[in-house]
């Protein structure tokens, strides 16, 4: 169903760059500021596939997925003055955008989706996200493909809900039946964990 | 760092804290510079994690519209918001979307769950009044009056704040700013008061300032003047449900009528 780009995968074992300092991100986003149409390609060409991932980890569907991921695109050679290297690496500033447009996305597919019911039209729509698929079996595929698996499970899984669904803490504590405090803690020492493992600026 | 703040450092870096603990966490990041470091920290290691993932190719449809983009579309000049998605072509295997999808707005508004933010002004209003306490116990030599100027001026904040938290039809809205950094805008129509919470807006120089407008058919109206790096509460402004709010950047004092491209602009 999917297409496979770039193996080695932190799952795979894969060594994953840590340096903090590195930032071939932001260094593209400086120059395609002053119109540097090659550093666009060379931004695609790294992080396109990577950012599909990412944005199919949150909205099942792939046909979205790309559409979202040509939004980002459009949106980084337009607006690129937008980036401030000030404010983070070009890398967690691509990845935010990728993750809330395609949130953004699943929630105007949703809402529609409750307009066409109370209107009493809904139809099946080939292009829908699977926002009916079992909240803890997507998880259990994050946690399986992504650097998450080698954090304790609990931990691993309220993270995923987080970052991938970006359900509250309170909904996760809802959904995984324990108590909200258990949820903070794992969230707490999950991320804590994840930073000593993959590193990050700071 | 202890463990309350790393996990509303974590939290934020995710974007799922509860409301009032998100209020929290934006505060401190405005004004500790360690905390900031750690919320910084804790984003770049959720890029990471978005790497870790097994990369997909996009489709050679999709890579030949992103690589035209640079053909078909101009840079924004400073400043200069466009409307993206408005731009975007629609992909070979887009399907038709829904027609709220095509006409966002390029700041795209986030909206936020009420109830917990309500929890989140009031306490905002109890740390500013605390802070004043604070203040007049810690300066105890200082002048009674002023004090009491003090006192008064948290108070009728407080009691401003109280009225919006209590309408009706209290709204959220969170938008991005062009030139980095974003804005979460509480407002009443009813009410007419809007309150205004900016993160890593950028700082401006001594000759410029931002400038608030409503904006309906008969075009931008100013409601008023803020930095980009404190809160605001306006009141009294004449607001209805149909204006778009948006912040320009104009010369110190402000200005008549927008003399640049809005920064922020979001539907109420």
């Amino acid at each position: 169903m999917q297409e496979m780009g770039r193996s080695g995968s932190a799952a795979d074992g894969a060594q994953i760059p840590v340096d903090g300092s590195a930032d071939p991100c932001g260094d593209l986003l400086l120059r395609i500021q002053q119109g540097d149409e090659r550093a666009f390609e060379q931004l695609y060409h790294d992080q396109g596939s990577i950012l599909l991932a990412t944005a199919l980890r949150v909205l099942r569907n792939r046909s979205l997925a790309e559409e979202v991921l040509q939004e980002i695109f459009t949106e980084v050679w337009i607006n690129a003055k937008s980036y401030r290297p000030n404010a983070g690496s070009g890398r967690a500033w691509l990845t935010t955008m990728c993750r809330r447009r395609a949130i953004d996305r699943v929630r105007a597919v949703q809402a529609q989706q409750n307009r066409d019911f109370t209107q009493g039209v809904k139809q099946a729509h080939e292009h829908e996200p699977d926002v009916q698929d079992s909240v803890l079996t997507q998880v259990e595929a994050d946690r399986a493909r992504t650097a998450l698996q080698r954090l304790p499970e609990e931990q691993a899984t309220a993270i995923a809900m987080a970052y991938y669904q970006e359900l509250s803490h309170s909904e996760i504590a809802t959904r995984l039946d324990v108590p909200l405090g258990t949820v903070k803690s794992r969230i707490r020492d999950g991320m804590r964990r994840l930073r000593a493992q993959l590193g990050g600026a700071g | 760092m202890n463990a309350d703040r790393e996990y509303l450092a974590a939290g934020l870096a995710l974007g799922t804290l509860a409301d009032a603990e998100m209020l929290q966490a934006l505060d401190l990041e405005a004004t500790d510079p360690s905390f900031a470091e750690e919320v910084q920290s804790f984003s770049e290691t959720l890029g990471l994690l978005a790497e870790s993932d097994d990369a997909i190719a996009p489709s050679p449809e999709t890579e030949a519209a992103i690589l035209a983009i640079p053909r078909l579309h101009q840079q924004a000049p400073d400043s200069a918001p466009e409307d993206v998605s408005a731009t975007v072509p629609a992909p070979a295997s887009a399907p038709d979307a829904p027609q709220e999808q095509r006409e966002r707005p390029a700041a795209a508004s986030r909206s936020r769950r009420p109830a917990t933010m309500l929890f989140a002004l009031a306490a905002s209003t109890l740390l500013l009044l605390s802070a004043v306490l604070a203040g007049a116990l810690i300066n105890q030599q200082q002048d009674t009056t002023e004090i009491q100027e003090s006192l008064t001026v948290a108070e009728a904040e407080r009691e401003r704040t109280q009225r919006l938290l209590s309408a009706s039809d209290l709204a959220f809205t969170e938008a991005e700013a062009t030139v980095g950094g974003r804005l979460t805008l509480a407002y009443s129509v009813s009410e007419q008061m809007l309150h205004l919470t900016p993160h890593d807006m950028p700082e401006l120089s001594e000759d410029q300032t931002m400038q608030l407008w409503l904006i309906d058919e008969e075009g931008p109206h100013s409601a008023g003047l803020m930095t980009g790096t404190s809160t605001e509460l306006l009141t009294d402004l004449p607001m209805d449900q149909d204006m778009t709010f948006g912040v320009t950047v104009e010369p110190a004092g402000g200005s008549e009528a927008p003399t640049s491209d809005p920064v922020v602009l979001a539907d109420l």
